[in-house]
């Protein structure tokens, strides 16, 4: 009789043992890379997402080599890779795209000089084999500064949608600032915070693809073969557009790179949703399947897309006309009256001259 | 626990143990430590450590005043005379010595007070440089800015003030303000000082930095180093080096030596690591960093460059 309880309580034990270590199991880890031209703000980030530091307090020196940063996160340990942005180092970049489940990339929205430069970098990250449908945070850091360009600005000097769209990258553009909030109602650390939520977010529900993939390329001697059509976007993305907003509860939200399309579609939607509530942030997806061709995207067939893209069309699009930069002050949020994702200069913009706080309610 | 437990023994018992001290030996304990300790780094922090504990008033205010002046950096060669006297004359007078019978003890104790608050005033000064940042609009940092350049490359002039050069010896850009950053004008001025008190130390690192399998980016290394050493300085680990190498007052020059020294033996460190790329910087400074701290841990510490190596 005693042998019989103690062996059921064994059990119950052993039953409950199990399933703590289950749960232990469940804890995922996720790895993400951080990269950027130099000075773009990559370890104010990381120091940011790590323990909320801003930069006055820290003393950031450039990074050289990378950084390793873990913490928890919502049930992930998050490992961070903070790499260097300077030019020698940015040839090793590719030797971690195969370790990382998703990208921060982190661009001074100040520099205005950089910006193709940094272009053009993001456009070989995005469209390199091995981070190619994985998603990205896009931070426009710097925002605290006189010059800085805003979102949608970003998006189209830097040409941002039709690269996304060709890679078929999950992207998010946030703009943020790693100074402490003098005026609440900007509330731009907040938005590290949120797009930090979403990477992890669009991580978490597809991490098992993910994983697998990266085991797949891991384990192939060339990773380029295993680029068939069982990544987990080409399938999710098969039947439905790209997703995005995750604060609106609006996920199918197809993103139109043409831009008078663009312009006709956010006026219409500025009129609807404009009462109702108001989206900051823009995010831009991949294309529906209709309007670029790729149903198996094989090693080959990627490398003719890739031929056929002309870099110089890019570099052309991201020109910038520095006088109208020069000029261009960014205008005060009055987050009530800025539509979702409204192209930049246009009427949209309500420049108020005399800030009144209390009419401005913070952003979020 | 145990930590405070020690430290209620410490309290209560010290006293006692400095009473019976100073009957059996008609001393002080400052004198005991002035006349027993070998000079430099151990007699410093023995003095250092007695006067902080001390529970005398007139220590106490002692102490809290030389501590304003040092944060203000109000220690210069001409106020400091005055200081040291009077720092000596109050400690004279509460613990009764009698100058004339211990004409030694003045002079001792005088310069362990002169490197214990010229160190935490080198800290504040430290600080304050690296708090201005480097402006482009300012014409002493672009002079500044440009020497390094010819101290560095003296054959090869630059084209412009914003050019590709600049990443001939290790910044990050096209323009280096962006890359002083966190450690400001500090950052320049150690190297500035680098490339000019020791010209071919800093050539013969210059050149390791361009080895083409181990080679390295020289100015931001620099300023990572800055950081490092700027890391130890305010920690205190650098006290050992700075107490036991100077002979005056603790300036920034021994700042920038202990730099010096830290850059010199940081280049040889990485060629001896042979790193297979740039990607392990981070885990090689690091060890660098505990192999100097363990250096520091050593009382009698005092580094000196040995520049025997640059005749090769």
């Amino acid at each position: 009789m005693g042998n019989c309880i103690s062996a059921t309580i064994v059990a119950c034990m052993g039953c409950a043992w199990k399933q703590c270590s289950c749960r232990r199991k469940v804890k995922k880890s996720v790895v993400l890379l951080v990269v950027g031209l130099d000075n773009a703000g990559k370890s104010a980030v990381v120091n940011y997402l790590f323990n909320k530091s801003f930069l006055t307090k820290e003393k950031v020196v450039p990074t050289i080599g990378f950084r390793t940063v873990t913490f928890n996160f919502k049930s992930c340990s998050i490992k961070l890779y903070d790499i260097g942005g300077g030019p020698q180092i940015r040839a090793l970049w590719p030797k971690y795209y195969g370790d990382v489940h998703g990208v921060i990339y982190v661009v001074d929205a100040n520099d205005h000089d950089r910006l193709s430069e940094s272009a053009n970098i993001f456009q070989e990250l995005a469209c390199h084999e091995l981070i190619k449908q994985k998603p990205i945070l896009f931070l426009g850091n710097k925002q605290d500064l006189h010059h800085a360009i805003d979102e949608f600005d970003i998006i189209q000097y830097m040409n941002i949608s039709s690269v996304v769209n060709f890679a078929k990258c999950y992207t998010r553009v946030e703009i943020c600032s790693c100074y402490p909030d003098k005026h609440k109602y900007f509330n731009l650390n907040k938005n590290i915070d949120k797009g930090f939520g979403w990477l992890i977010e669009v991580i978490k529900t597809n991490y098992d693809d993910i994983e697998k993939e990266l085991h797949a390329k891991r384990s192939k001697k060339n990773p380029c073969d295993s680029f068939k059509i069982n990544s987990w976007t080409a399938q999710s993305l098969a039947h439905s557009f790209i997703y995005s907003d995750t604060d609106s509860e609006t996920y199918l939200k197809p993103i139109i790179p043409d831009d008078t399309e663009y312009k006709r579609r956010k006026r219409r939607k500025r009129r609807t949703l404009n009462n109702i509530f108001c989206i900051s942030n823009n995010r831009t997806g991949p294309l529906p399947d209709s309007t670029i061709d790729i149903n198996v995207p094989t090693t080959k067939t990627m490398r003719e897309l890739i031929k056929s893209i002309k870099i110089e069309d890019l570099i052309n699009n991201t020109e910038i006309d520095a006088d109208a930069i020069l000029s261009y002050r960014r205008p005060r949020r009055w987050s009530k009256k800025r539509p979702s994702t409204a192209p930049p200069g246009i009427e949209l913009f309500e420049v108020h001259p005399v800030v009144k706080p209390h009419i401005i309610t913070s952003s979020q | 626990m145990f930590h405070y437990i020690w430290s209620l023994i410490n309290w209560y018992l010290r006293p006692f143990i400095k009473w019976v001290l100073r009957q059996t030996t008609h001393m002080c304990e400052l004198q005991r430590i002035c006349y027993g300790k070998p000079s430099g780094a151990p007699r410093t922090y023995a003095v250092e450590y007695s006067l902080r504990l001390s529970r005398n008033a007139d220590i106490i205010s002692l102490i809290s005043y030389l501590d304003d002046i040092a944060n203000q950096c109000a220690i210069t060669i001409r106020s400091e005379r005055g200081i040291l006297e009077e720092a000596i004359r109050t400690v004279l007078i509460t613990k009764k010595i009698n100058p004339a019978a211990h004409p030694d003890f003045s002079k001792i104790f005088g310069k362990c007070v002169e490197l214990i608050w010229g160190y935490r005033q080198l800290c504040v000064e430290c600080e304050e440089l690296r708090q201005i940042q480097y402006d482009s609009g300012n014409p002493v940092h672009e002079d500044l800015l440009l020497r390094l350049w010819d101290l560095l490359m003296p054959y090869d002039p630059l084209d412009a003030r914003i050019t590709k050069q600049w990443q001939g010896i290790g910044f990050q850009g096209d323009d280096p303000k962006t890359d002083f950053r966190g450690m400001g004008l500090l950052g320049l001025e150690n190297l500035v000082y680098f490339a000019q008190e020791y010209p071919s130390a800093a050539t013969h690192v210059l050149t390791h930095s361009m080895h083409p399998r181990y080679g390295y980016a020289f100015a931001i290394v620099g300023i990572n180093l800055t950081s490092m050493a700027l890391r130890l300085l305010k920690d205190g680990s650098a006290k050992t080096h700075i107490y036991n190498s100077s002979k005056t007052l603790p300036s920034l020059r021994a700042f920038h030596q202990f730099y010096c020294y830290l850059f010199y033996e940081f280049d040889g460190f990485w060629l001896e690591s042979k790193p297979n790329n740039i990607m392990e910087f981070s885990s090689i400074q690091k060890k660098f960093e505990i192999n100097i701290r363990m250096a520091l841990a050593n009382p009698s510490t005092v580094f000196r460059i040995n520049l025997s190596v640059d005749n090769i």
